[in-house]
């Protein structure tokens, strides 16, 4: 396995024309590679509680046959080993099954076939530290506070190809050090240092703010009652809650099937605030704008504007069933770049605005307890204190709340700040996950508090 | 690949002049391949194989491990791996969390051992063009009226091996065969939108995919969501509650499985999943629940999901207690959080695959039957609400305040079930709740569930479990409906 995006890249392409050749009339091939060069080095403590490289990269072929009754499609995903001549030998073994077993699946008929749609490239090279200097340049800066996260470092590749002669590409080069900082009381501070160019200064920047705010948080613990209080959510708690549009909510499919809450904004029912706008922004460039499939999305959809729903994401397999223009989703049509409009309120404003109740710096563990509803349920987390009169009094015992969208994101939204924050994707479920997501903070008027 | 193969790889690697400072080399090989079939409203939306192989090198040096994957299983490309994980080592020893000791060239942590396991075999094989017509057949079958608007199955055939070796002597071969099915029916009137669904998550006999009684339970769910769109809203009350075992499921899940995992309890994990209100003293003394609380840790369940001989780092699998008579006895901690906590524990070091490196998790975590039959349980309740089938869950960060929904419910007044209610949920605190346990159903009311997606550890991991669980009746919970 290479790590340059030129290797990569004619890896793939070698790959790619050999099984293009190989293809029969009717037959449409698109392919896909996912792949990574990444290091992990877990912490706790402030040591190393394992550390390791991994080198990982997976080809997905997706065969379409259209004959005079419809079209048929399977998929087939294999490791790839980095080595041309076995690779080739798994690519033609696992394509000529595809040509075997295709043909003996039922009809499929909402798929959809590739089309050229142009070619993308994105390749960020970033200046990463080498494999064994992570330890010596990070170890010494986070001695001296009980810390633990992941640090995360290396290449990622997206690619797309089909037997048209559409072809995508985007590689990037990064880090991210996804960590938390405890009191002895185990109350603790929240943060990710993340970028595509190592600066071990401005660790040091992030790590000293990160100790600051944990000075507030020695402070005696604070049980606060169950009820409805006024609150503030840092955007690292906003973006929380606006994941919860990628589940069964933003998707056209699920409001064209009555699972998402969202069905009650299209059909006029409710509301949303005037200060609430989503829309999925790729121009923030921090994932691919093609999909698995290559179809490509437009560099910004503007989902929500102050409060109407002007689009929801559309998977072309949606656009098939529904008779609506795609817009380069994915297939579970989740947001991947999402971007939320900015507001008027200042940051030094916020806890004056705030006056008496919870300031949450994240949330934890968010699912509907109603999910056609909107009604979400999840629990405070880290640095979440209890102010009064503007004054932060201490950080709060954890606390369960259940709240619906249509108050956290209508009636209930008093204010949105004036600044945002890039929240990094650290996911590294499967592979390390691209993206990210730039949200403000928001003041709602009451929030439910339950246990 | 064959284990000599791997041998002879790994005996080529132990030459390599840097390799001579590592105290122990280990490979593990997954190799793990999914037939997947997807029916939609009586369509198929997705047929896909995947394959997904490599190996995993650890290797340790000074009492650190430093591991590196590939998924090239060449000659040349497992040097160049061991040579990574044999870096990854030394840089970091100099800031070990902890250094685990060695008995003669073995680390503790990593016995050597030698042995074999496979899944029990299927006598039911089906063709991929089966298994396509049958997703589309079930979601068919689930459209039983213009009210049902959604209709939805998947079916993920599982096939995988694994192969541990080491410089030590370790040689053990293990293969799973399992299948993941899961069908739902969504119904909607007006406003309403209601959904239910039914599955398996077990390993080795797939029978069930023949057996008439499959197409009852899809009626069921059909029947049951139509039910729902003009069932009673769950009342708000704080009640008797009995959870079916699709639900207990969930229950043991979230508030003994993961609350119970030592590296939790040691802090790994604070920074991702969270840490445990369990502490080391705990154990042998918290009464975690009522004197009618047993709950097991056994992959030695034929059928569950989670069974296996030996877990990642090749310690030998083998049934424990967790809690008897409802206090705390044992964690669910692999040899290296027993070598750090020195606390007892099981063989649960395990990892979702070759690309990532093995953390203590959940296996098969059973809670073992009582002696109360179902009728007995529902008779003995003046007034509460019986739950099915998990739809919501939430837990906190120290596995303490959670909060579940389910699909289905029934009311029960003066001994009897009476009306369906819609939108259940229920809230609590693992301790108290766990100490409202009243009646523990007996075997007839066991069943065997688990999920393949429970997710945890940094970089992230899913993985299977099983849980098997019969009927409880637990008292004095909240419990509420749904709305905006």
């Amino acid at each position: 396995m290479n790590r340059s995006s030129a290797a990569f890249q004619e890896h793939f392409e070698a790959l790619t024309a050999k099984a293009f050749a190989s293809l029969e009339a009717g037959q449409i091939l698109a392919c896909e590679l996912t792949a990574e060069d990444s290091q992990f080095v877990r912490l706790n403590a402030a040591k190393v509680r394992q550390a390791g490289q991994v080198q990982d990269a997976t080809f997905r072929l997706k065969l379409l046959i259209q004959s005079a009754d419809g079209i048929r499609s399977g998929e087939s995903s294999i490791s790839l080993t980095g080595e041309e001549s076995e690779d080739l030998l798994r690519v033609k073994a696992t394509l000529e099954s595809l040509q075997r077993e295709v043909p003996q699946l039922p009809l499929d008929p909402y798929a959809v076939l590739p089309q050229n749609r142009g070619n993308v490239e994105q390749i960020e090279e970033g200046q990463l530290l080498a494999a064994e200097q992570v330890f010596d340049q990070l170890l010494p800066e986070i001695q001296g506070v009980d810390l633990a996260g992941i640090y995360a470092s290396g290449s990622m590749v997206r690619g797309t190809a089909n037997s048209l002669g559409q072809k995508q590409w985007f590689y990037t080069e990064n880090f991210s050090l996804d960590y938390s900082v405890y009191t002895p009381m185990e109350k603790a501070v929240k943060s990710t240092f993340a970028g595509s160019r190592w600066s071990r200064s401005e660790l040091s920047q992030d790590l000293a703010q990160s100790k600051s705010l944990l000075s507030a948080m020695e402070k005696k613990a604070i049980r606060v009652p169950r009820g409805s209080y006024r609150a503030y959510l840092a955007p690292a708690a906003v973006s929380d809650l606006v994941g919860m549009f990628s589940w069964g909510c933003i998707g056209e499919r699920s409001i064209r099937k009555g699972e998402s809450p969202l069905r009650f904004l299209r059909s006029g029912e409710r509301a949303l605030s005037p200060l609430f706008s989503l829309a999925e922004d790729f121009s923030l460039g921090v994932v691919p704008r093609f999909n698995g499939d290559g179809d490509i999305s437009p560099e910004k959809i503007e989902l929500i504007r102050e409060g109407n729903l002007l689009e929801t994401l559309v998977h072309s397999r949606s656009g098939a069933e529904y008779g609506v223009t795609p817009n380069g989703a994915t297939p579970y049509e989740g947001l991947r770049s999402p971007s939320m409009a900015a507001g008027t309120l200042r940051r030094e404003e916020i806890f004056q605005a705030l006056g008496t109740g919870v300031f949450l710096s994240n949330l934890h563990y968010l699912n509907w307890s109603d999910p056609f509803e909107g009604r979400i349920t999840g629990m405070t987390r880290y640095a979440c204190l209890w102010v009064e009169n503007g004054q932060v009094v201490g950080p709060i015992e954890t606390m369960r709340w259940d709240d619906g969208i249509y108050r956290m994101f209508g009636s209930e939204l008093e204010a949105v700040t004036d600044f945002r924050a890039l929240i990094a994707e650290t996911s590294t479920y499967h592979h390390r996950q691209a993206g990210g997501m730039l949200v403000p903070g928001m003041l709602l008027k009451s929030m439910n508090f339950t246990l | 690949m064959s284990l000599s193969r791997l041998k002879s790889l790994l005996q080529e690697v132990q030459l390599l002049p840097e390799l001579k400072r590592a105290s122990w080399i280990g490979f593990r090989e997954m190799r793990e391949r999914h037939r997947s079939f997807v029916g939609q409203d009586g369509h198929v939306r997705e047929t896909s194989t995947s394959e997904s192989h490599g190996v995993m090198v650890e290797v340790f040096f000074d009492g650190q491990l430093g591991y590196a994957a590939t998924p090239a299983i060449t000659a040349s490309a497992l040097r160049e791996t061991a040579i990574r994980a044999f870096r990854q080592a030394e840089s970091a020893s100099r800031w070990s969390l902890a250094k685990f000791g060695f008995d003669g060239k073995s680390p503790l942590v990593r016995p050597s051992v030698q042995g074999r396991y496979a899944s029990p075999a299927s006598t039911t094989r089906l063709t991929s063009a089966e298994l396509a017509q049958l997703v589309v057949d079930i979601t068919k079958r689930l459209k039983k009226s213009p009210k049902i608007v959604q209709t939805l199955c998947y079916i993920d055939w599982i096939d995988g091996e694994s192969r541990l070796i080491s410089t030590s002597g370790t040689e053990v071969e293990q293969g799973l065969e399992g299948m993941i099915l899961h069908f739902e029916a969504t119904a909607q009137e007006g406003n309403i939108t209601q959904k239910r669904s039914d599955g398996e998550n077990l390993q080795g006999n797939l029978q069930y995919l023949r057996d008439p009684s499959l197409w009852t339970r899809v009626d069921r769910v059909a029947d049951q969501a139509l039910e729902l769109l003009s069932a009673e809203e769950c009342p708000t009350e704080t009640t008797s509650l009995v959870l079916m075992p699709t639900q207990m499921t969930l229950q043991i899940h979230e508030s003994i499985g993961h609350p119970l995992e030592i590296d939790r309890i040691l802090g790994d994990e604070r920074n991702y999943a969270g840490w445990s209100f369990v502490r080391e003293k705990d154990f042998g003394s918290l009464q975690y629940g009522s004197k009618l609380l047993n709950v097991s840790f056994d992959p030695t369940v034929s059928d569950e999901l989670a069974s296996y001989a030996f877990d990642d780092g090749g310690n030998p699998a083998k049934r424990e207690y967790l809690i008897q008579e409802g206090v705390l006895l044992r964690g669910l901690g692999g040899l290296e959080s027993q070598s750090r906590s020195k606390l007892g524990g099981v063989a649960n070091f395990r990892a979702s695959s070759w690309n990532r490196p093995a953390v203590d998790r959940m296996a098969n975590i059973n809670l073992e039957p009582g002696s109360s039959s179902f009728d007995e349980i529902i008779t003995s309740v003046e007034r509460g609400v019986l739950m099915d089938t998990n739809r919501s869950w939430s837990i906190d960060d120290y596995r303490n305040k959670f909060q579940f929904g389910c699909e289905y419910a029934k009311l029960i007044e003066n001994g009897k079930l009476t009306k369906t209610l819609r939108n259940p949920n229920y809230r609590g605190i693992t301790t108290p709740f766990w100490n409202g346990l009243k009646m523990v159903g007996n075997a007839s009311t066991l069943q065997t569930h688990g999920t393949p997606n429970c997710g945890k550890a940094e970089p992230n991991q899913v993985i299977r479990v099983g849980h098997r669980s019969p009927v409880c009746l637990f008292t004095q919970i909240e419990v509420f409906g749904g709305g905006a």
